[in-house]
């Protein structure tokens, strides 16, 4: 095994579930497992355990189980016999804890223990989580992580634990604090140093947003201090038009306000047609576009199944290595995967109304673990507007700058690039004193058609008029004369 | 000698047939037996989902049971559904008469299968009816006329009515099967009284019933109930009974209302597609100067970035639900002003109906195929099962407005000396052949207009249907005239049995012309 080939395996992570236990308080704890490890730039491969196949796990350094079902035996006996041999780091969620853990964590556990529950985790504290019934770690060795107890209950117990190769929590949900105390753990699991931050995000921004409001926005954000990105959605034709040009001459004073600029994904249309393969032009020739007006797209903001698509992946992500992945909203694949894309740089993106479910004892917000986004529509009125800022401004967390961080999109034509803060196109720095020029609405749509013998043919045609009105008055006239030689003539 | 021999022999065999099938059972026969073919023998025919079955399925007790439905959209004819065994809660939301149609295709599967939904039950219903309208219409252009005339009609009527082209609808959720059957029942059903074939009072019935499901059936249909109720206004006069009088008056007013009913009473079957469609790829497309035109309907004008965007493409800037167009795009505009903007811009109107011309011959729509996918055919293939008239219509047609002008200038033309000697012989029977035709053509053109201003160039070819209908229709009726030479003259004989225009009936002892 190559050094390389080993660094692929030790970042690649086998994730098992028994079920997506859909219907339960567990439903959607398989998907944000996922989104955690994305943000920490993993990737995945994603098996069911009825589909696991025996010796699969040994081709991968770190494996983690989720077993969502409490009432069933694990049917896949090879996955059972593989996770007690098995040599690499192992972290189990939920129920049927494997022997191996059960030893090496020195774990005794209480089960059936009934909610409401609250878990704390770095001075961050969710009271009264309602679920079904949880197992408590009574005992175990190791590094502890967070707190779980029933709510009310005095007694706190570790929410998870981890002791060399083996971690443990039995408790994990989608949407609450679960979520972030996983995220301590998996880091510490992951083996992941570095510092991560925190940042802003405003999403549904169109060509055909109050571009007023968004230069507002802009302006607000630079005098509190707070420097954020804008997810812009891609504009795939009439790129030159007066209307384009305006959005991208607020898209660069938005680049000039310490805004950073991400391109967004597309909007996918339901009908599934395998054959097309533009999407990789499209998106390259948007940030063609942005870049040859001195915009710098610094990475792409999507939902988070477009990881674990292959069409998407390879060609509505590849140009980028920067990421934010936004909860998905409809599933609308083309080629689906198990196995994830994973990108050096990822933030894990979260609704304003996550953090607010939690209390938190200090001064300043504790930082998370991994990169987050918190994440806004773009707001279409001014009163949404100032009222976001201000919550932006109240808040304690310290947001950072996209920009500081290190950043490439590559396309046939541009290079964009970020590094400590200094940004450029194609190895040029960017212009940042930036006013918003007025875009003239004056535009040719319409090439007029090149016409031989124009006025030959206008000619003609005004003495065919002639001609056709003189013989109907003639004929007009012949018809009347006959009509009464007619008459004349029989009716005498 | 020779050839009056072989004509004599000829026009004996035929009179000798018709003793065992008139003309119009032989074109029943015909289309049926083809159609059972198409819609009921492997490879079965029917047409793929463009994303519009939804809301009629779901809003009738059906859902989509195939596991990779969405994977077929445009590509596959699917003819299974799952039956809703549970409180529905999308029942209801939409009236339309396609319900009436799927509801009792449903109740006859239920009958065989309680949970899988064949889409051919509603397949067979429709064949059925369709047949009998077929065999009305052939009727009326065949009954009572001389042999070596009337069993040519009836070729032709196999020829255009069995084109798979038009009965693949029938296994399909889209309206226009409804549509094409009840259109021929209102033409049929005025040529018979012209005729003074059938009873009165039950052809009155047959038209104001077809009449009502047809206006009904989708909201672009609201116009035609609106024409029926106004230009039918000669029905009325045919017989002097007052009851038939005050029947006949009731029948054109319920045509009327049904008509207002329906663009009034089902306001979001305009969807968002078609409004969208209606903008980018009409307005928007035809104009000089997009975002002065936008200004002009109040709207933002950076909107002109969506010009001549398609709803379909794969990946696009915005979606149509979206909210951002809900509040700042669809609320601007409608069906009304739409329709002010092009009447006040003419030139634009003029345009649009060129555009509108080159896929108004079109009656399979090119976007969707006609196959299941089991059948390994590739995507959108479609079917050339049978498809002779409408391959040759699409080919052969000039695809021009002004065609479609000459056209009816050419039918007008053949059909108004009749029409007016009949009214210089205040003979309102005899009117009635011309008004429907009349109504038909104006439904036809009203079945464009309303498809430029309802979604501009998208999706033209379905949604002209109405007019490719009246086409083949009054194409028919009038070929079908000149081939028994009753086009301007000899008109009496095709009502010769009334003695007056009370409408008596003297069905014996009329004399078969040869």
């Amino acid at each position: 095994m190559t050094i390389h080939a080993a660094e692929q395996a030790a970042s690649k992570v086998l994730l098992i579930y028994d079920s997506l236990d859909k219907g339960t308080t567990r439903e959607g704890n398989v998907e944000a497992m996922q989104r955690l490890l994305a943000s920490y730039g993993v990737q995945v491969t994603l098996v069911r355990s009825d589909h696991y196949q025996r010796g699969q796990m040994d081709a991968y350094a770190k494996v983690i189980g989720i077993h969502n079902l409490t009432d069933l035996k694990e049917s896949n006996q090879d996955f059972l016999q593989d996770v007690e041999q098995y040599r690499g780091d192992y972290l189990h969620i939920g129920t049927r804890v494997p022997a191996a853990v059960t030893a090496s964590l020195e774990l005794r556990v209480h089960t059936g223990v009934p909610g409401p529950i609250r878990i704390a985790i770095d001075r961050l504290v969710q009271e009264a989580i309602r679920t079904e019934q949880v197992t408590i770690i009574e005992h175990a060795v190791g590094t502890r992580y967070g707190s779980l107890s029933p709510a009310g209950a005095p007694s706190e117990f570790p929410y998870g634990v981890q002791n060399g190769r083996y971690g443990y929590a039995a408790y994990f949900e989608r949407g609450n604090i679960s979520e972030l105390a996983m995220s301590h753990l998996l880091k510490d699991w992951l083996g992941k140093a570095g510092e991560a931050r925190s940042y802003v995000i405003f999403k549904e921004v169109y060509p055909f947003s109050d571009l007023q409001l968004l230069e507002r926005l802009a302006d607000r954000m630079y005098e509190a201090g707070i420097p954020f990105i804008a997810s812009v959605q891609p504009v795939f034709m009439n790129t030159d038009y007066p209307a384009m040009k305006r959005y991208m001459e607020t898209l660069k004073y938005v680049q000039s306000r310490n805004g950073s600029i991400i391109a967004n994904a597309p909007v996918v249309a339901s009908t599934v047609n395998l054959s097309d393969t533009t999407l990789k032009g499209k998106m390259e020739g948007f940030i063609d576009v942005l870049a040859d007006y001195g915009i710098a797209p610094l990475g792409l903001g999507a939902d988070f199944y477009w990881t674990y698509d292959q069409r998407y992946a390879e060609e509505g992500m590849s140009f980028t290595d920067s990421v934010v992945l936004f909860p998905n909203k409809t599933l609308k694949y083309r080629i689906q995967t198990n196995e994830s894309k994973a990108f050096p740089f990822s933030a894990f993106s979260m609704q304003p109304g996550f953090l607010e479910q939690f209390g938190h004892s200090g001064t300043f917000m504790p930082a998370m673990p991994m990169n987050t986004a918190l994440t806004f529509d773009f707001p279409d009125t001014e009163e949404k507007l100032d009222d976001i800022v201000e919550r932006l401004q109240s808040s304690w967390i310290s947001f950072s700058d996209y920009k500081h961080a290190s950043h490439t999109v590559r396309t046939p034509n541009s290079i964009i690039m970020s590094r400590s803060g200094s940004v450029t196109i194609n190895g040029q720095g960017v212009n940042l004193d930036v006013v918003i020029k007025k875009v003239s609405s004056d535009y040719v749509y319409k090439e007029k058609e090149v016409k031989s013998f124009e006025t030959l043919f206008n000619v003609q045609n005004k003495i065919f008029i002639v001609i056709i009105v003189l013989t109907l008055i003639a004929f007009t006239g012949f018809l009347i004369v006959g009509k009464r030689l007619y008459k004349r003539k029989y009716y005498k | 000698m020779a050839g009056t021999w072989w004509k004599l022999k000829i026009g004996q065999r035929l009179e000798s047939l018709r003793r065992y099938v008139s003309p119009a059972l032989l074109a029943a026969v015909g289309v049926f037996t083809i159609t059972c073919i198409a819609l009921f023998v492997p490879p079965y025919i029917g047409m793929a989902d463009n994303g519009d079955y939804f809301r009629i399925l779901y809003s009738n007790g059906l859902y989509f049971n195939a596991p990779d439905y969405y994977s077929q959209y445009f590509g596959y004819f699917i003819k299974e559904y799952g039956i809703f065994q549970y409180y529905n809660e999308n029942a209801a939301t939409l009236f339309s008469s396609q319900s009436i149609f799927i509801k009792a295709a449903i109740w006859l599967n239920q009958l065989f299968n309680p949970d899988v939904f064949d889409i051919r039950f509603q397949a067979a219903i429709f064949v059925v009816l369709y047949t009998v309208a077929v065999y009305l219409l052939v009727e009326s252009l065949t009954w009572k006329v001389a042999s070596k005339y009337a069993y040519p009609i009836s070729i032709i009527a196999i020829f255009l009515f069995g084109d798979t082209a038009y009965t693949a609808y029938f296994n399909s959720f889209f309206g226009e099967s409804i549509v094409f059957i009840m259109l021929i029942f209102v033409f049929a059903s005025g040529l018979l009284i012209y005729r003074n074939r059938y009873n009165d009072y039950v052809m009155m019935g047959v038209l104001l019933a077809s009449g009502l499901l047809l206006t009904t059936s989708k909201q672009q249909n609201a116009p035609l109930g609106i024409i029926l109720g106004i230009f039918g206004i000669f029905l009325m006069f045919i017989r002097k009974e007052r009851t038939f009088r005050a029947l006949m008056s009731s029948t054109l007013v319920l045509l009327l209302l049904a008509g207002i009913g329906t663009y009034t009473l089902i306001p979001k079957e305009f969807v968002n597609i078609n409004q969208y469609h209606a903008m980018t790829r009409g307005i928007l497309m035809g104009s000089d100067d997009p975002e002065s035109t936008l200004e002009q309907f109040n709207m933002d004008k950076q909107y002109a970035i969506l010009n001549k965007s398609i709803y379909y493409e794969l990946y696009t800037t915005v979606d149509v639900d979206s909210e951002i167009l809900e509040n700042q795009f669809y609320n601007k505009y409608g069906f009304v002003s739409i329709l002010g903007y092009y009447v006040t811009h003419p030139s634009k109107a003029i345009d649009m109906l060129d555009l509108a011309a080159k896929s108004a011959f079109k009656i399979r729509p090119p976007a969707m195929g006609n196959y299941e996918i089991s059948v390994g055919k590739p995507f959108r293939a479609q079917t050339t099962f049978f498809s002779g008239y409408s391959i040759l219509k699409a080919k052969m047609a000039p695809k021009t407005f002004g065609f479609v002008i000459l056209w009816i200038v050419l039918v007008a033309g053949l059909y108004m000396p009749s029409f007016v000697a009949a009214a210089r012989a205040k003979q309102i029977r005899r009117m009635i052949r011309f008004s429907f035709i009349f109504i038909m053509i104006l439904m036809g053109l009203s079945g464009i207009a309303v498809s430029i201003i309802g979604a501009g160039d998208a999706d033209l070819a379905k949604h002209e249907f109405v007019f490719t209908a009246v086409f083949d229709l009054v194409t028919f009726v009038t070929v079908s005239d000149a081939i028994r030479r009753r086009l301007w003259s000899r008109q009496n004989e095709d009502s010769a049995l009334l003695t007056s225009d009370t409408g008596t009936h003297a069905h014996e002892g009329a004399k078969v012309v040869m």
